[in-house]
């Protein structure tokens, strides 16, 4: 079953093309599954935003959007790595290979640091929905609502985070050990699309949390 | 769908691009447009996003039936934002039936929005005109035999227990 390494194709495909092209679209079977959970969230956040506009945007204040851009700008940077490690594997360049895996690691460890600074803050000023939540203001209940979404959604981002940055773990071993040598990296090709769809998530989730009512 | 082994300098290209969309958003965010703040922050994200599906996800190679898939699950992701919110944004088109009134009516506006529009009307007759019995009592329409919590009517209420 060593599919990456190019010696054998399992029997029920034809050729080691449509082994890849297989991998291929069931991880994008499953990317359009991450859509649908993610939507249902973006789905609810739609809803009470639309519902409460000036709680909401009010509660956004809240968030450090300096910290949230770094993460936007080092989530960008860490697809970049990523892409640049997919096309390493495809032309058999090991030591790229594992460099570029090894810096996208590095970056998305950064974001989750900085995600844990941002959490830390939000503690610190009471802002934890059910745990510590002791916001002074108008709309005290739409802004604890905002933050469960903002604690709801983030959380899981981050946990796609932890997910990918352990599969990127064992893919970096596996470079090292030369897995990816013959050129047929589809197993980084996939990890890749996971890792670009996680930061295509915090693209929206950016804007929506963080820059909702900056200019009031 | 041939593994494609792309120009590098595509990908730089790309994240240049990302970075001064992301810099333009940030920037809009902080000036004054009104009501095109939400969807100029929305067509910047999809933009950006378009970028990272094409650029370094290259959806393009991937062949019609990997389109057809994430086409799909495009038009449900729409369809469940879309048709959520056409509900949401609606429900006050029509009167309330006869005998029943609204929950943003008659409760407090601490009440969160989620709750249910409709609520049976109990003070136009049967036993409870006289005493109205407590918030959860009117909003479920009916009168409990023990008295109710109310303690868990609201969040707030949660929170300053706390």
């Amino acid at each position: 079953m060593r599919t990456d390494s190019g010696t054998t194709t399992p029997s029920h495909f034809v050729d080691r093309e449509q082994q890849h092209d297989a991998a291929v679209l069931g991880m994008w079977v499953f990317l359009v599954t991450e859509v649908m959970l993610f939507g249902g969230l973006f789905t609810g956040y739609a809803v009470y935003r639309a519902a409460q506009p000036a709680a909401f945007a009010a509660a956004s204040g809240g968030l450090d959007v300096t910290l949230g851009a770094i993460n936007t700008c080092i989530l960008i940077s860490s697809s970049l790595s990523m892409a640049l490690a997919a096309r390493s594997a495809r032309l058999g360049g090991i030591a790229a290979l594992v460099r570029f895996l090894l810096v996208t690691m590095a970056l998305g460890i950064t974001f989750l640091a900085i995600k844990v600074i941002e959490y830390e803050h939000k503690w610190a000023q009471g802002l934890v929905p059910g745990l510590n939540f002791d916001f002074t203001g108008a709309h005290a209940d739409a802004a604890e609502l905002f933050y469960s979404f903002y604690f709801a959604m983030t959380g899981i981002h981050a946990l796609h985070m932890i997910g990918g940055i352990g599969v990127l773990g064992v893919l970096t071993v596996f470079a090292a050990r030369g897995r990816y040598a013959r050129g047929d990296g589809t197993a980084i090709e996939l990890a890749g699309l996971y890792w670009h769809f996680v930061d295509v998530v915090w693209i929206f989730l950016f804007p929506l949390l963080y820059l909702m009512g900056r200019h009031q | 769908m041939n593994a494609h082994v792309g120009e590098s300098r595509n990908y730089y290209v790309a994240f240049a691009a990302l970075m001064a969309l992301t810099a333009t958003t940030v920037f809009v965010a902080y000036v004054d447009l009104g009501m095109a703040s939400l969807p100029l922050a929305l067509a910047i994200a999809t933009a950006k996003a378009t970028i990272v599906v094409v650029y370094f996800m290259h959806v393009r190679q991937g062949g019609p039936l990997i389109a057809l898939f994430w086409l799909v699950g495009l038009a449900w992701a729409l369809l469940l934002i879309s048709l959520t919110l056409m509900d949401v944004a609606s429900r006050d088109w029509l009167p309330a039936p006869k005998g029943w009134t609204r929950q943003h009516e008659t409760a407090p506006r601490t009440a969160p929005a989620y709750a249910p529009h409709t609520t049976i009307e109990t003070t136009g007759g049967g036993p409870f005109n006289v005493d109205e019995g407590t918030e959860m009592e009117r909003n479920l329409g009916f009168r409990e035999t023990t008295p109710p919590v109310r303690e868990h009517t609201s969040t707030s209420s949660i929170r300053s227990q706390s």
